[in-house]
């Protein structure tokens, strides 16, 4: 292990009280004295809080990191900024062109060999997502719906919150959002979706029916959580505009 | 002198018969250099980072255990700066000791027979924390603020997970021409910065 990876994992045991005394004493006496180290221990502090958000903890860190790391209001606030800052960065993310990043990933591969695989790869995944398509086998073909309504809350809670079981009896839920009287006449409508642990996701309406948009989820991507859905109305410029409140909805 | 807020939460009363006067900060800050500039930075570095440790032992006041710690040693300028050698922070260190362990024996007094580490570190699992939505308000004006550069590399940093993740983020240092690490501290920076811009944002937030 380099001295940079062994340093690293040392803060990492301190942050989540797996740290000797000794030794946590040691390294508080260097974080006292030295910048970088107190640079250091702040990055660990944010990729670990990061690493939470995306599940990729072991059991026990992730015990630990809900035991000791959590325990104090300094925390909670950190944690609650990355959950915003996750959920920006993924709808930045998917408002982004792909086409050029994926160019922008091709021109910086290293050798020639790299981009011919990557290039092969890119041609067989043309190819089966062609044939995903024209077969259209995975299309769902039963629903569960949901009717939901605007909330001006800012959270999810209460008995009056929609509820659907999961794993779903159907291939996919299907919500219909019932539009505010003022929002409705924009030539189109982007939804996104978010679940209580931060993940985003974009969806397209699949259907515009008077007052009411529908979009769909594939049952096998419905995990248990809150969720909550913001609606977009997009003008006849392109100009993005969204409606006030959440729509709401529990999977259990 | 300790006392319990009506809350519940511990706090710390500073020693009635010693207040932080002008005259003590101008020793202290003399002390930590004589440029009264730099000691004002070395002063302030020092706070940050004991604010730090006291949040890294689960302390909850940890704010208010680290101003104790600078009054003690502030009340003791005069004394320590003729004889003592070496680094101040060691110093702070030393007194910061002292003030967690009182803070210690004072919440397992408040708390027996629970240990003190559980009463200490109780902590409500995250699906029951507050919803972040005023944080994503804010965040997006913050970002908005952002010079294009900074905001850019912010969306790209933080995009992606696992491998991709590691790959994404070579990229990246290799596109800006800087080294991975390089890469690692300028966008915790920019977090940093964006963190202090949503905590002023939600101060001038209505309360919900």
């Amino acid at each position: 292990m380099t001295p940079i990876r062994e340093l690293q994992n040392r803060i990492r045991l301190y942050l989540l009280g797996q740290l000797s005394d000794a030794a946590g004493e040691e390294l508080e006496q260097n974080i006292l004295t030295n910048a970088e180290l107190f640079e250091e221990l702040m990055i660990v502090e944010d990729e670990l809080i990061d690493e939470y958000l995306a599940n990729e903890l072991g059991q026990n860190e992730r015990a630990n990191f809900e035991r000791h790391f959590l325990a104090t209001p300094e925390r909670h606030e950190q944690l609650r900024f990355a959950q915003a800052l996750n959920r920006h960065v993924t709808a930045a993310s998917q408002r982004k062109s792909v086409p050029r990043n994926s160019w922008q990933t091709f021109r910086h591969t290293p050798t020639f060999l790299f981009r011919a695989a990557a290039a092969f790869v890119g041609i067989a995944l043309i190819a089966g997502l062609l044939w995903f398509f024209l077969k259209g086998a995975s299309a769902p073909q039963t629903f569960a719906t949901l009717n939901l309504t605007i909330s001006q809350s800012t959270r999810g809670g209460g008995a009056q919150v929609p509820k659907v079981k999961v794993p779903l009896s159907k291939d996919a839920l299907k919500m219909v959002l019932r539009l505010p009287d003022q929002s409705q006449g924009a030539s189109s409508y982007r939804v996104e979706l978010e679940s209580d642990n931060g993940e985003a996701r974009s969806l397209k309406p699949v259907a515009q029916q008077g007052s009411s948009i529908m979009v769909v989820i594939p049952a096998n991507e419905l995990k248990r959580g809150q969720y909550s859905l913001k609606v977009f109305a997009v003008g006849s410029d392109g100009a993005e505009h969204r409606l006030n409140g959440n729509y709401f909805f529990t999977a259990e | 002198m300790y006392v319990w807020l009506a809350s519940g939460r511990f706090a710390i009363q500073m020693k009635k018969e010693w207040v932080l006067t002008q005259d003590a900060f101008d020793t202290l800050l003399g002390w930590l250099d004589p440029d009264r500039e730099q000691a004002g930075m070395k002063y302030e570095a020092i706070r940050t980072r004991l604010i730090k440790i006291f949040t890294c032992r689960g302390c909850p006041e940890a704010e208010l255990l680290a101003d104790e710690t600078i009054n003690r040693v502030a009340s003791k300028v005069e004394e320590i700066s003729r004889s003592y050698v070496g680094d101040p922070a060691l110093y702070f260190y030393a007194v910061a000791q002292k003030v967690h362990l009182e803070y210690i024996r004072k919440v397992h007094i408040r708390q027996s027979p629970i240990s003190v580490e559980s009463a200490e570190l109780s902590t409500p699992p995250v699906s029951l924390l507050e919803g972040f939505e005023p944080e994503y308000r804010c965040l997006d004006r913050c970002l908005e603020r952002l010079p294009p550069g900074h905001r850019d590399l912010v969306e790209r940093y933080y995009q992606q997970e696992k491998q991709a993740k590691i790959n994404h983020r070579k990229l990246l240092a290799t596109e800006l021409g800087i080294a991975l690490n390089a890469l690692r501290i300028r966008a915790c920076r920019i977090r940093l910065g964006l963190r202090q811009c949503v905590r002023d944002c939600l101060e001038q937030e209505p309360a919900h």
